[in-house]
């Protein structure tokens, strides 16, 4: 019984790193959104998220060519003029429609894109916890562990070992 | 000449037929002179298939331009040196070298392989020589490359000039090896499946191909990111474009795949685990394969696309049904005999880093494939691209970077707590008070500051596991600097492994610096005027234009003044090839260990001025930094253990009889 315990306690430290991790990613993502940016970087930052409509899978920060530069001046001039990101972003959509964005709005059919990743992220973890728990089956254990057949007097000596053994290597 | 190259095609079909009939025919039939001759035929492909290679070269080298392939990649006015690059600038090249590095590491692989395998190696052989009936089938019939044109021009079209580049030496052979070598560790897998050896027999020569594979593709991949750096003149290395991610596929599936099968390595686990990865990670390199070979998606990176695709997807389809049918019918023989004794142990963290590496190997691919899904069934257009890339992958980069500094301090089996605290208790600090530090000098950004935290955790990690172990063997050699080498050479995958990830926190280094805290400036410079970027006053003196036999050089000059002092003279060079109406750029960088500045001139203005994109990149030298370490990584990994344990062995055994 003390080993189930041990056991969930030993998940139970899995889960909160990943959590105390995720936690922090979503936090902090969220912080960094309010940092005050420069013109020249947001401008930038719109740069790598528009694609170029006639260079295939490129967005108008890497292409070359005469329209992307065009788009490159469009963005500068609205984001001087006052425009949000979102306004520029909309701007090149209604032009354009959304596969001007190398990032689909997370709205409609698009949506999908997102959502599929986060699942399987889910269901992989899931179906990972499951199989290490069919995998750490106790009795299964105690039959290729001779050592939970010891009795308990020398156990605690096994323990010391144990700690002493993995401290060094 | 093109008749000697297709009769030499004809024999290594009937030589890959003859291997695969002989070795299944010879142990249905336990005849140990088939098995042989099958196994020779098999060695036997190497030499006529460089025939066919050496066929194509002598066309190219002689300008043999009734051969259509030499008609449409060379000409009169390419540099002859640019021959090597050519021959592969096509489907029909491209084809017949990956024939021949198949035959040729499957040619190695056998030969080096174990006795332990001998019941597994007449279906490896058969494995092997199918896949290569296959590609010679393609070459065959579909992309003959000594196809005769049906009169002889006086010139050929001439190379592709975004071709012309030293990186293209050996970057495309390098992925294309890196994907085909995926084949050998799968081939073992299969064979092992086939033969019913369900147990540890095929995992040694599985793994060391695998390593090799992954070695290979990863170099070709990062090559691959300095020519774009070099040559595509936006200032990056990585746009997530589709050539690009299918080469990464397979890599992280290789990754995973050489991590898991250190656990069956050692503890005889995980048996059927291994197979679903390998084969997932042959499906993952076909799948690169196809969007290679013109798949439904446009890259700046194909120049090979062709309609040859979709005969790629069916292979890659069978391939599949039949791998994991075959994995079905064996799946009784494939139970592991051991447990997992402890979530907290070291086998479970490597099976998170599986889980994480196929899920952006898996989202990688779902980018590929979902904006095909919104055309056929909304007939609506999406992009997916970078932006998206970053956001989805970029922390499952940084969780992975995460578990590479946590996992090798947990041990085999099973830990207690405290031994966690012990361990972690120096690398966790030590980050925490670099991230502190970094903070405090300036790097305020959120996504950095935890990549080079991480970062940092992983080397720390790595540092106390040496530190430790080098001190537990200096107490009996009394020399530090010999106990530390001993140390690597006791455990070779282990510290091999080490030094590779040293590597990729090194790859994490600069791609966190250069991805966040990229400065960037587009101007107009009139001949004898300066600018300002950063601490950097570059001042733009004067054009020099250079008639070529196949192109015009523009080639702009610029000094650069840091303080005032003058620290160098950079040229950004252009170039424009009529025949191909198409332009080449080259960046003048220069590199420091903290920063590379960057500078590419797009035009001339009628007045004279210059159109530059001036870029200051942190940081990106480390990216090809980490290329000779990984190398150096898997060659430690891969050097065979010293036989003195194995021999004592061999000695005690006749004294027990």
């Amino acid at each position: 019984m003390i080993k189930t315990e041990q056991r969930s306690f030993n998940w139970i430290i899995w889960a909160t790193i990943f959590f105390i991790l995720i936690i922090n990613f979503v936090l902090l993502g969220c912080l960094n959104n309010f940092e005050e940016k420069s013109l020249n970087e947001r401008a930038v930052k719109l740069d790598k998220t528009l694609i170029c409509p006639v260079c295939p899978g490129e967005t108008i920060d890497q292409s070359q060519v005469e329209i992307a530069k065009q788009m490159r001046i469009i963005v500068r001039n609205m984001l001087s003029q006052g425009a949000s990101d979102d306004e520029v972003i909309d701007f090149f959509i209604d032009r354009y429609g959304i596969s001007i964005v190398g990032d689909p709005p997370k709205q409609g059919i698009s949506l999908i894109a997102w959502i599929v990743p986060l699942v399987a992220l889910i269901l992989g973890g899931l179906i990972l916890m499951l199989v290490v728990k069919a995998m750490c089956k106790p009795n299964f254990t105690k039959l290729a562990n001779p050592r939970s057949q010891l009795d308990s007097s020398i156990q605690s000596y096994i323990k010391e070992v144990d700690t002493e053994f993995n401290s060094t290597t | 000449m093109a008749e000697l190259g297709s009769l030499a095609l004809y024999i290594a079909f009937i030589l890959a037929i003859y291997s695969i009939v002989g070795s299944l025919f010879g142990v249905y039939r336990n005849l140990p002179s088939i098995l042989r001759s099958a196994r020779l035929a098999t060695y036997m492909t190497v030499p006529t298939l460089i025939v066919a290679t050496v066929s194509l070269v002598i066309g190219f080298v002689t300008k043999d331009f009734e051969i259509q392939y030499v008609y449409a990649h060379s000409s009169h006015a390419m540099e002859p040196i640019y021959t090597w690059v050519a021959f592969y600038a096509g489907n029909e090249g491209s084809l017949l070298f990956i024939a021949l590095m198949l035959s040729v590491m499957s040619t190695i692989a056998i030969l080096f392989s174990p006795r332990s395998i001998d019941n597994i190696r007449p279906y490896v052989i058969s494995t092997l020589m199918s896949i290569q009936l296959f590609f010679l089938t393609v070459i065959i019939i579909l992309a003959n490359p000594f196809t005769k044109m049906l009169f002889i021009p006086e010139d050929g079209q001439g190379i592709n000039p975004l071709l012309t580049h030293p990186g293209m030496f050996i970057h495309p052979p390098m992925l294309m090896t890196g994907l085909i070598a995926a084949t050998i560790p799968f081939a073992f897998g299969i064979g092992a499946l086939i033969a019913g050896k369900t147990g540890d027999e095929w995992i040694d020569s599985g793994r060391t191909w695998g390593i090799v594979s992954w070695a290979i593709l990863g170099i070709g991949l990062l090559l691959g990111a300095w020519w774009a750096y070099t040559i595509l003149g936006w200032g990056g290395y990585w746009g997530w474009d589709p050539i690009e991610n299918a080469g990464l596929m397979p890599w992280l599936g290789m990754t995973a795949f050489i991590h898991s099968i250190m656990v069956q390595k050692r503890r005889g686990m995980f048996r059927m685990w291994n197979i679903i990865l390998i084969i997932i990670t042959f499906g993952l390199a076909q799948f690169g394969m196809f969007l290679n070979r013109g798949g439904p998606v446009v890259s700046v990176h194909s120049f090979a696309a062709s309609s040859l695709g979709w005969v790629f997807l069916a292979f890659m389809a069978f391939t599949m049904i039949f791998s994991f049918s075959l994995f079905f019918s064996r799946y009784n023989k494939l139970k592991a005999d051991r447990n997992i004794e402890s979530p907290l142990s070291r086998e479970v963290a490597f099976l998170i880093n599986n889980l994480l590496l196929l899920l952006i190997a898996f989202i990688t691919m779902w980018g590929a494939i979902f904006p095909l899904i919104t055309l056929i069934f909304k007939d609506q257009i999406v992009s997916i691209g970078a932006p998206f890339y970053n956001q989805v992958n970029g922390p499952l980069f940084l969780i992975l970077i995460f578990l590479m500094g946590v996992g090798p301090l947990l041990p085999w089996r099973k830990t207690t707590l405290s031994n966690i605290k012990n361990a972690m208790f120096f690398p966790i600090t030590s980050s925490i008070l670099i991230m502190v530090l970094l903070f405090i000098l300036g790097v305020h950004k959120f996504f950095p500051l935890i990549a080079f935290g991480l970062s940092s955790l992983v080397f720390f990690s790595i540092s106390r596991e040496w530190y430790k172990g080098t001190m537990l063997r200096a107490k009996r050699s009394r020399n530090i600097f010999s106990a530390f080498i001993n140390l690597i050479a006791s455990n070779r995958p282990r510290y091999g492994g080490y030094i590779a990830h040293i590597a990729i926190i090194f790859l994490a280094f600069g791609i966190a610096g250069s991805s966040f805290y990229k400065i960037q400036e587009d101007i107009i410079l009139a001949p004898g005027q300066s600018v300002t970027v950063a601490d950097y006053d570059i001042k733009y003196s004067g054009s020099r234009i250079i008639q070529k036999s196949d192109h015009v050089e523009y080639i702009a000059d610029l000094i650069v003044y840091k303080n005032s002092k003058e620290i160098s003279k950079m040229s950004a060079w252009r170039a424009y090839y009529p025949d191909f109406r198409m332009a080449s750029t080259k960046a003048a960088i220069r590199s420091t260990l903290l920063e590379d500045l960057y500078i590419i001139n797009s035009e001339f203005l009628d007045d004279g001025s210059g159109v530059f994109r001036i870029t200051i990149n942190p940081l990106v030298i480390w990216i090809w930094l980490s290329g000779p370490i990984l190398i150096f990584g898997t060659i430690i990994a891969l050097w065979p253990q010293a036989k003195t344990a194995r021999s004592k062995i061999k000695i005690t055994l006749p004294n027990n009889k």
